[in-house]
């Protein structure tokens, strides 16, 4: 069986690099998919736009989501997806620059799994992936 | 002395006419003696202290007779029951004395100078009213003379004639004082003053109602009270609620003074009765409250203008809050984004391509990375400042040692390897913001900790001192302290007295301090001498 896709919601390239070297590092083989934005995330995810055909039972193992994004932010994906009965039980570690209590507070009553803030310091940015990816793709039994 | 009945009418109606009592007395004395011959006559009354009797100035001398007895008469005083005047009080009985220069010094005090006088024959009757002596009258002449009954008879009837019309006289002089002296009361109020009969027209006015209703008192007098109001039919319920209740108590009425102006007034009136409790008519006076109203109304206004300019300058500051808030989420989010890609990729390099860089190399990329990551410290620590004055202050009871006994143990644990003894005082409560104030213990107690590293043991103390009158609370270490000339840069922000290398930090976390004791009110201040240890006092 394939290993299930990870995707990571990022609309800063080179975040998007260090993420994925990040995970490359660790050891984490799953395949990611990079949505550069909040609609594109939600294309992905509910098989539409871009994504047309695509089948929305298929849940990422984790998504990986940044805030602050152009045209619909983090927040808002994350509030849509969990009204979807779908994605509703999907993974979600939101992963972002910002230690705003706001941003925390809302994160979570919008029914996020995790949040990490990214640090500058990128071997403590590589050893909380290894952490995320150890939990969520090995330890964590997803909703059968 | 055959005619001298006759001439009793005209003796009193003089002395009625008489200014007042003591020129009374004087028309009567020289009435008297000129009618039956008296050569000389004074009158005594009581002292004014009531101790003695002694002479009124006015004494009657026929001319030829020595003014020397005069004279010497005004400084004797009797005491009751002394000498004829003396004793006639207390009598209230005429005395005859045929010849005083034959009588002793006590029956007749004034005898040695009445007889140097050439006086002999002395008569003294008392002016009595009601039961009260008000003056006894003593006359002499130059003959010796036995008791006359026509004299006495006359004299007593002047005198009691006399003592009739001054009793009238004083009385009226006592209702005349009385009522002027209403008057002057009723005049003196600044506030207007009526009276307002059964049927409401107006008795009596002052000076007062003349002047707010601009109508003088002739042409008020006689007319309807209700007139001069903007609702007449509420102010003749007025005064009928005072002749039904006996008073009322701040009535609000309007005046319409004669030049159309309406002066708002309260109106405080009673009932007034004559001695058998007949209701004469009302007494109303009226305070003048435009002045009052007209600053009340000033004050309205100025509420008002305040209140706007409270809801301007809050929705300013509201709008600035909010440029700031989103400012510093700004800054949180998109300030550290390429921070991490400088760090990242030079981490990248080092891991991918460290075979072919040499060890300058590698020390340049280990700069970058060390600097990336101190500038994200600054962010935060920035980002804390702008937190401590933003947030809303939660007011409670917080127990700071406590909070201190937390933060120490925080610290030993995260450096078990060091050497630090902790002294702080229990039971420090302070009514504070909880969690500012922890932010604060935590500056406080983690610089102490930071500064005591390079001692073999250090002592970092937190209590409290009485500092004129106040308690100041204080954190003290025997570190490495600083300079006192730098005192003044100490709570500024990004200032440091020491070098990154020996002591790493910000320069932020002082300023966030002396923030958050300013948001409570309180002051903070630092003693230290180089190499010796600091103490941060605060109060708050």
């Amino acid at each position: 069986m394939m290993k299930r896709k990870i995707l990571l919601v990022e609309d800063n390239p080179d975040d998007v690099v260090l993420t994925l070297r990040a995970l490359n590092k660790n050891n984490i083989a799953n395949e990611v998919i990079v949505a550069k934005d909040g609609i594109e995330a939600l294309d992905y995810l509910f098989g539409e736009g871009t994504y047309a055909g695509r089948d929305p039972t298929r849940v990422p193992a984790v998504i990986l989501l940044d805030l602050k994004l152009p045209k619909i932010d983090g927040l808002e994906v994350l509030e849509r997806l969990r009204k979807d009965e779908r994605t509703k039980f999907a993974p979600v570690v939101v992963l972002t620059s910002s230690k705003e209590e706001q941003d925390l507070v809302r994160s979570y009553k919008l029914g996020a799994n995790s949040y990490i803030r990214k640090p500058v310091d990128f071997i403590q940015f590589s050893e909380a992936v290894r952490q995320l990816g150890l939990y969520w793709l090995v330890l964590n039994e997803p909703v059968p | 002395m055959r005619d001298e009945v006759h001439l009793l009418p005209k003796m009193i109606l003089e002395i009625s006419e008489a200014k007042d009592f003591q020129s009374a007395i004087e028309v009567a004395l020289k009435n008297i003696c000129e009618i039956t011959g008296w050569n000389y006559g004074d009158a005594w009354i009581r002292s004014s202290d009531e101790s003695v009797l002694e002479r009124i100035p006015a004494a009657y001398c026929s001319s030829g007779s020595p003014v020397k007895f005069k004279e010497l008469s005004e400084k004797f005083t009797f005491p009751l029951g002394t000498g004829m005047p003396g004793r006639i009080w207390l009598s209230k009985k005429y005395e005859w004395v045929p010849d005083v220069s034959l009588v002793s010094k006590i029956e007749f005090p004034r005898a040695k100078f009445a007889r140097k006088a050439g006086f002999r024959a002395c008569l003294g009757v008392p002016i009595i009213a009601g039961d009260e002596v008000l003056a006894v009258l003593v006359f002499l002449m130059f003959e010796s003379r036995e008791e006359e009954m026509r004299f006495v008879d006359f004299i007593s009837g002047a005198a009691a004639e006399l003592g009739s019309v001054i009793q009238r006289k004083k009385a009226e002089e006592q209702r005349r004082a009385a009522s002027l002296y209403a008057r002057n009361l009723i005049e003196a109020s600044l506030d207007p003053l009526v009276t307002i009969s059964p049927e409401g027209k107006i008795m009596d006015v002052n000076k007062a109602t003349e002047g707010i209703t601009g109508i003088p008192r002739e042409r008020l007098i006689g007319t309807d009270f209700s007139d001069y109001f903007t609702e007449p039919e509420n102010a003749r319920r007025g005064y009928h609620q005072v002749f039904s209740d006996g008073y009322v108590r701040d009535y609000p009425l309007s005046i319409r003074n004669i030049s159309g102006n309406i002066i708002d007034v309260l109106y405080n009136a009673t009932v007034y009765r004559d001695e058998n409790g007949q209701i004469l008519g009302v007494f109303a006076a009226a305070r003048d409250i435009s002045q009052i109203k007209q600053a009340e109304e000033e004050i309205r206004k100025l509420n008002a203008q305040l209140e706007r300019r409270i809801t301007e300058r809050t929705r300013q500051l509201e709008a600035a809050n909010k440029e700031l808030e989103a400012f510093s989420y700004s800054v949180s989010h998109d300030l550290r984004a390429p921070l991490r890609s400088i760090d990242g990729f030079s981490q990248a390099l080092l891991e991918d391509y460290g075979g072919v860089l040499d060890a300058q190399a590698k020390d340049y990329l280990t700069r970058v990375r060390s600097a990336s990551q101190r500038m994200s410290q600054l962010i935060d620590d920035m980002l804390v400042l702008s937190r401590v004055t933003r947030r809303e202050m939660k007011r409670s009871a917080v127990d700071l040692s406590a909070l201190a006994n937390m933060i120490a143990a925080e610290l030993l644990k995260a450096q078990p390897q060091r050497r630090v003894e902790f002294n702080i005082s229990p039971g420090l409560v302070v009514n504070g913001d909880a969690e500012l104030l922890r932010a604060m213990l935590e500056n406080l107690l983690g610089n102490a900790w930071k500064f005591t590293s390079t001692r073999q043991s250090a002592t970092i103390e937190f209590g409290v001192k009485d500092l004129d009158g106040k308690p100041s609370y204080f954190v003290r270490d025997n570190g490495v302290g600083f300079d006192m000339a730098y005192a003044s840069k100490l709570f500024q922000a990004f200032q440091r007295l020491h070098l990154q290398t020996d002591f790493p930090g910000t320069g932020i976390g002082l300023a966030t301090v002396k923030r958050i004791i300013n948001r409570h009110g309180g002051r903070i201040w630092a003693e230290s001498e180089a190499g010796k240890g600091a103490t941060f006092y605060f109060n708050l």
